[in-house]
């Protein structure tokens, strides 16, 4: 479905800046991003004359940006070392006991998080903290959570086992919590109006 | 019955769904009845929930508040004419 409204000159300016930031979210890295976004344009000019015009252009290439970042995370993760000091950190974190039960309470979150996830502002800081997550964890993290892959998917294409995975996940999550409560607070929002 | 480790593992790894039936029920059985899983599992349910509802809002209104930088568009722009 070729025709002057939705051919690859209009990609770059009706699309750009919404596909950089979802890669970006993703990615967590601008000059990944950047190549993730370069390589869809050209994976989509060549694709595009099987386009068939079904869904909106932008989801189109959306799709194919999301096997990008896929792809791209998964070259990327060869180069990370995987740590593997996974045990003595998970069980620091839980502090078990000898029979497997709880020593330590998780510390309460330092905000209503109901309260503020309704709010628009929170968004902003929920997408910072995400973007800020550190490469490896934010790699699985973003698999996971964000693009819906399922645990064995993750291992396969992060090299990774189970127990790797699970340390990670559970990193990110403590990491992602400390940082949406240290760049929020209920007052924040005031500032609104 | 379950321990508390084992219940932690199963919420880190996020797996409930392909758990066999009868650990489900012990699951959500621990889940209710200890106070400090049911916390852990409720934190973990909460930025879920805020994941959700990032991508929702994602979905909804395509935000743009990272934006190309002329540069990146130049050269972007450069490599599709070079491709046709």
């Amino acid at each position: 479905m070729v025709d002057a409204d939705n051919g690859p000159e209009t990609w770059l300016d009706d699309h750009g800046d919404y596909l950089l930031q979802f890669a970006y979210v993703r990615l967590r890295n601008r000059a990944a991003a950047e190549d993730a976004l370069q390589e869809t344009f050209l994976a989509a000019m060549k694709a595009f004359e099987r386009y068939d015009g079904k869904t909106p252009v932008r989801y189109w290439l959306r799709g194919i940006l999301r096997h990008k970042v896929v792809d791209y995370i998964r070259k990327a993760s060869r180069e990370v070392a995987v740590d593997d000091t996974e045990n003595t950190e998970i069980l620091d974190s839980f502090r078990f006991k000898a029979f497997g039960i709880h020593d330590q309470n998780p510390p309460d979150w330092k905000f209503d998080p109901q309260n503020a996830f309704e709010r628009k502002e929170f968004m902003q800081v929920f997408y910072d903290c995400l973007s800020h997550l550190n490469e490896n964890m934010g790699q699985a993290f973003a698999l996971r959570e964000l693009e819906g892959l399922s645990t064995e998917e993750i291992c396969k294409q992060l090299k990774l086992t189970p127990n790797n995975l699970w340390v990670i996940l559970h990193r990110a999550r403590k990491q992602l919590k400390s940082c949406l409560e240290s760049n929020w607070t209920e007052g924040d929002g005031v500032y609104e109006c | 019955m379950l321990t508390c480790k084992q219940v932690s593992k199963t919420l880190a790894e996020n797996r409930y769904y392909e758990l066999s039936w009868s650990h489900k029920v012990g699951l959500f059985m621990h889940i209710r009845l200890c106070a400090v899983c049911g916390k852990a599992n409720q934190q973990i349910v909460d930025l879920q929930t805020g994941i959700r509802k990032f991508l929702a809002r994602e979905e909804k209104e395509h935000f743009t508040e990272v934006k190309l930088k002329p540069e990146e568009r130049e050269r972007i722009r450069q490599r599709m004419n070079d491709k046709t």
